[in-house]
């Protein structure tokens, strides 16, 4: 079954980051939370396996400090599911934090390719 | 803002809820269609998406921890949940409120009745201004000092009225009954004697008309008017228009000019006042003037301080300024032999915030004795207390057991047992305050007696406020910390599988539970030990003979100024009165006096023996009595004669001594025909007197001095006889039926004579009223304390046999015999005793000589009555640990290993 990848592509994610993916996927498209663990799996290529149980806490966290709004619509299934989209401060607040992601990887890169000599 | 839109999020908190578990369910069932496209059966596809979704609770509890509140949600949810469970155990709540309600009641009581007494200001302006100013050393002063609290003339008052350097202004007061009757039965209302400023230095302004100024108290203003209390106003008016109104005092009559405000009782914290008059009216309504004499000290002064002056500096100044007043105040009525004395007296002042009070003298320091008793109750109760939500904590052990597995934090179960036992603290505060109402007004009755009507306001102020809060906290983590902690500790694993009776004696269990109950041994060893060490005390009182015999004798106190009799004729008036009376029948004797005995009457003056040196004279007590009085009070008589009718005005001066009054004076076993004289007084000069008579000692004045010399004169034989009489009568008949014959006989003689009755073994009890209060408050806290102990004795040693029920049936089916069961659980109890006992001694010795100086008749540290507690808590102990240890031998071994 696709969901039970090899265990070596999977790694845990840093607390923060899991916001970080939530907002990215949630920036194109209003969407509920079933689909938001679909589509990191299959955006990260089945690396990332995101824990139910960080989901819905940190779908709360964001809906709570206004960075998602949410609505009850039904769904592609014909059930009622609730859906999440980005506000216009979750916009702001993913451009920033995508940013100083890329500047943090950016940095960590640098020190981490460095060769050994020039320490 | 987060914080509000939190706190207003509470409420949409169900709704939330059911959203969060839709949303939930949605997922879950989005997954398991995904599944079964996928291939999967209906079963496993759930079983599968079940499985890496995890707990649904858990995965709510974590998503609404994100919306919840900053504890608020939690502390409201734990709120609740505490009410239900007391709601539906409805005995355990009622048990653990009623008795925190009686422990912390009793505390509140005795709290609020010495925080009255003791810490509150006058309800004046700036209490913290006020000084009371007196003589430092009144011991050699000479003449009649008829007041309670440190008294100076009226000399001296208009002296310092006129000289008050250091004062923003002084007043002088003095506490007076007015009579309002006619005759017959005497009805006395609470006078106030003040001086003109009283009012204005005190800053107490009135609710009606208006009150004195320095105008009204000048000498010679008659009857100006009369400022009435709130309190009397409403009990003679009944709240209407009284200005205006004349009320009538000692037979005169004075217009009511004002109404104090309602919370004003005077300058003496336990005293009340009704009507309030000017000093200046005095000789207006008594028949002598006490104005200008030197030698009569009833003013009690208290002063305002000068704002630029500090106490010490107005108490330096007053010592400087003491010869020139005393100098000239000198009257030509103080004795001669005593005027050096009187100019060498000082003055001082001292700080009076909370005014002066005999309750506070006599009354705080048993007070405060009780109040450290009814603590240790508390903590007693406390303890029971903390036994009990112990057990009830094991007992909910399961439950604890889940709340951790599904995710509670340590910190939050503790928060929610101890949130358990604040709820019932403070119900029981709450309840405890009421009750403490009625409690300290129960407290202020008894110590009601006749001549001192106490009145107390309890005022519910900050103090009173913190307290209760105090207390509440304190007995909250008293018995709700250990049974918290206890909670947050339970390992869930072991808990979950079933029947966890040990099989050992668990010791852990017993440490904390046995700890709990060597402690409430100890206390209770100290209170049982304060108990009959006051109950002693009291009856050693009681029993100590005051050298005659007081039951069956009744104070008949007359006055028959209305009579308007002249000097001359009283004393053959009270001998027509006195021969009335004794004729009545059932009357079998009766007889005049001016000092009541063990009354806090008392007159003393200075004697010696004729013919020796004048300068090495003794003091002696005095008392001037009629014929048969020694008869009447069934005092032996050792030698010589009673006064009888040839002891006049003419004949040689004649006086009856006691023992003490002999010896004291080297008389010898036979002072009989032996003279001495006494010193010159205000109103005789110095006079010679036979001995004619030897009694035995007496008490004189009070019950707690020993007997002293006393030196008796006939009434007959003094030319300034009085209005009044006290008259002491012996008989058998009941007291109502004497008392109405002598109402009859009196008002044959005239009927405007007024009286009043009280019996002198009545006057006698009601001096001894602090013992009494102790001996009994400690007895019944003694005895709660008691009763509390066993119940938490018999509570351990039923869990005890309980928890090691496998453990005994093991040992009585390897051959234990029944006895040597009882007597192991018998012995443990007896181990809890044990330290208790040893525990509590060393406290018991120490609290008790805290009390050194409220007992009469034994030592603080007393053995006997220390093994006598003991002893009762052993027998206690016995009786509590029995039904357990009966129990634990009626163990079937067979059903015992059958249950594990």
């Amino acid at each position: 079954m696709k969901k039970a990848g090899d265990k070596d592509d999977k790694f845990d994610l840093p607390q923060g980051t899991l916001d970080l993916l939530i907002m990215r996927v949630v920036a194109l498209g209003p969407i509920h939370g079933y689909a938001i663990a679909q589509r990191i799996q299959q955006m990260s290529r089945d690396a990332l396996q995101v824990q139910q149980g960080s989901l819905y806490p940190a779908l709360h966290r964001l809906e709570y400090k206004k960075f998602l709004a949410s609505r009850w619509k039904p769904s592609e299934t014909g059930r009622e599911a609730k859906f999440y989209e980005l506000t216009a401060k979750g916009r702001t607040h993913l451009k920033a934090e995508t940013e100083s992601w890329a500047r943090l990887t950016d940095v960590v890169g640098l020190i981490l390719k460095g060769t050994l000599e020039e320490v | 803002m987060a914080l509000l839109r939190r706190i207003l999020s509470l409420g949409r908190r169900g709704r939330l809820g059911s959203e969060i578990d839709a949303e939930l369910q949605e997922h879950m069932a989005m997954c398991v269609d995904d599944n079964m496209a996928q291939g999967m059966s209906r079963e496993e596809a759930e079983r599968d998406a079940r499985r890496r979704f995890g707990n649904p609770t858990v995965m709510r509890e974590r998503v609404s921890a994100e919306d919840s509140a900053l504890g608020l949600q939690s502390l409201w949810q734990d709120a609740r949940s505490a009410l239900r469970i007391f709601i539906k155990s409805p005995g355990f709540s009622v048990v653990v409120v009623a008795t925190l309600a009686l422990g912390i009641g009793a505390n509140t009581a005795l709290f609020e009745l010495l925080d009255a007494v003791l810490l509150q200001s006058l309800p004046v302006q700036n209490p913290q201004e006020l000084a009371q100013v007196r003589v430092v050393n009144t011991d050699k002063a000479r003449g009649s000092f008829s007041s309670a609290y440190p008294p100076v003339t009226n000399l001296i008052w208009e002296r310092l009225r006129s000289d008050h350097q250091g004062f923003s202004g002084v007043a002088a007061w003095r506490n007076v009954g007015f009579s309002r009757d006619s005759g017959g039965d005497a009805h006395f209302v609470n006078g106030l004697y003040v001086s003109g400023e009283f009012f204005r230095v005190l800053g107490v302004r009135p609710i009606a008309g208006r009150v004195f100024t320095a105008q009204d108290d000048r000498p010679g203003c008659g009857l100006p008017g009369a400022v009435i209390s709130y309190g009397f106003w409403q009990q003679e008016f009944g709240g209407r228009p009284a200005l205006g109104q004349k009320l009538k005092l000692n037979d005169k009559f004075i217009e009511v000019i004002g109404i104090t405000p309602a919370n004003f009782f005077g300058v003496a914290v336990g005293s009340n006042f009704d009507v309030a008059v000017p000093i200046c009216a005095q000789p207006y309504l008594e028949t002598r003037n006490l104005l200008n004499s030197s030698t009569h000290w009833w003013l009690s002064v208290i002063g305002r301080l000068d704002s630029a002056w500090t106490i010490q500096q107005v108490a330096a100044h007053l010592e400087a300024a003491s010869p020139g007043v005393f100098a000239s105040t000198l009257r030509a009525d103080y004795p001669a032999e005593s005027v050096k004395d009187y100019l060498a007296m000082k003055l001082t002042a001292e700080p009076s915030p909370a005014g002066v009070s005999m309750l506070r003298e006599k009354y705080s320091h048993p007070l405060r004795f009780l109040l450290g008793i009814a603590g240790l109750v508390l903590l007693i109760t406390c303890a029971n207390l903390a036994s009990l939500m112990l057990a009830r904590t094991s007992a909910r052990e399961r439950d604890m057991a889940v709340r951790l597995a599904i995710g509670a934090g340590r910190w939050r179960l503790i928060r929610l047992v101890l949130g358990e036992s604040l709820l019932l603290s403070i119900a029981g505060a709450l309840v405890g305050a009421v009750l403490a109402q009625a409690l300290s007004r129960g407290l202020v009755a008894y110590l009601n007696t006749r001549d001192n009507s106490t009145s107390l306001d309890f005022k519910l102020d900050w103090r009173l406020f913190v307290f209760l809060l105090g207390i509440s906290l304190l007995t909250c983590l008293l018995f709700g910390l250990a049974a918290a902690l206890r909670a947050s500790r339970t390992p869930p694993g072991a808990v979950m599988k079933a029947g966890s009776h040990g099989m050992t004696a668990s010791r852990g269990r017993m440490g904390f539970r046995g700890a709990l109950v060597i402690s409430q041994v100890a206390l209770s060893l100290v209170l049982l030990f304060c108990a009959l060490l006051f109950t002693q005390s009291l009856r050693n009182r009681l029993v100590d003979d005051p050298g005659f015999e007081a039951k069956g004798v009744l104070i008949a106190r007359l006055d028959f100024t209305r009579l308007k009799i002249s000097v001359d004729g009283r004393a053959a008036f009270q001998r027509q009165v006195l021969d009335r009376l004794r004729t009545i029948p059932g009357i079998d004797a009766a007889a005049n006096t001016n000092v009541v005995p063990l009354a806090g009457e008392g007159w003393g003056n200075a004697v010696w023996i004729d013919g020796h040196d004048s300068t090495q004279r003794q003091d002696s007590n005095f008392s001037a009595v009629s014929a048969d009085y020694f008869n009447t009070l069934h005092i032996p008589m050792v030698a010589g004669r009673d006064f009888n009718n040839d002891d006049t005005l003419q004949s040689p001066r004649v006086a009856v001594v006691n023992e003490a009054f002999a010896q004291k004076l080297g008389l010898g076993a036979n002072p009989i025909g032996a003279r001495f004289w006494r010193e010159a007084t205000p109103t005789t000069p110095q006079q010679l007197n036979l001995i004619v008579g030897l009694v035995k000692d007496t008490k004189y004045s009070n019950i707690r001095r020993p007997a002293a010399p006393i030196a008796y004169l006939a009434l007959t034989q003094d030319k300034d006889a009085e209005n009044a009489m006290k008259v002491l009568v012996r008989s058998r008949l009941s007291m109502n039926a004497e008392e109405q014959a002598i109402r009859q006989t009196l008002h044959n003689v005239s009927s405007g004579i007024s009286f009043d009755f009280e019996g002198l073994q009545d006057q006698i009890q009601q001096s001894l009223l602090a013992e009494r209060l102790l001996a009994r408050l400690s007895a019944f806290f003694g005895v709660l304390a008691v009763v509390l102990t066993m119940t938490g004795l018999y509570g351990v040693m039923s869990y005890t046999v309980t928890e090691r029920t496998t453990e005994i049936g093991i040992r009585m089916a390897l051959g234990a015999q029944r006895t040597s069961i009882i007597a192991m659980i018998l012995g443990k109890a007896a181990m809890l005793l044990a330290a208790g006992l040893v525990l509590g001694a060393g406290l018991a010795l120490a609290a008790a000589s805290a009390a050194g100086a409220l007992l009469f008749g034994l030592k603080p540290r007393d053995p006997a009555t220390l093994a006598c507690a003991a002893a009762m808590l052993a027998l206690v102990t016995a009786v509590a640990s029995l039904i357990p240890s009966l129990r634990a031998a009626r163990v079937n071994p067979i059903d015992s290993l059958r249950a594990e």
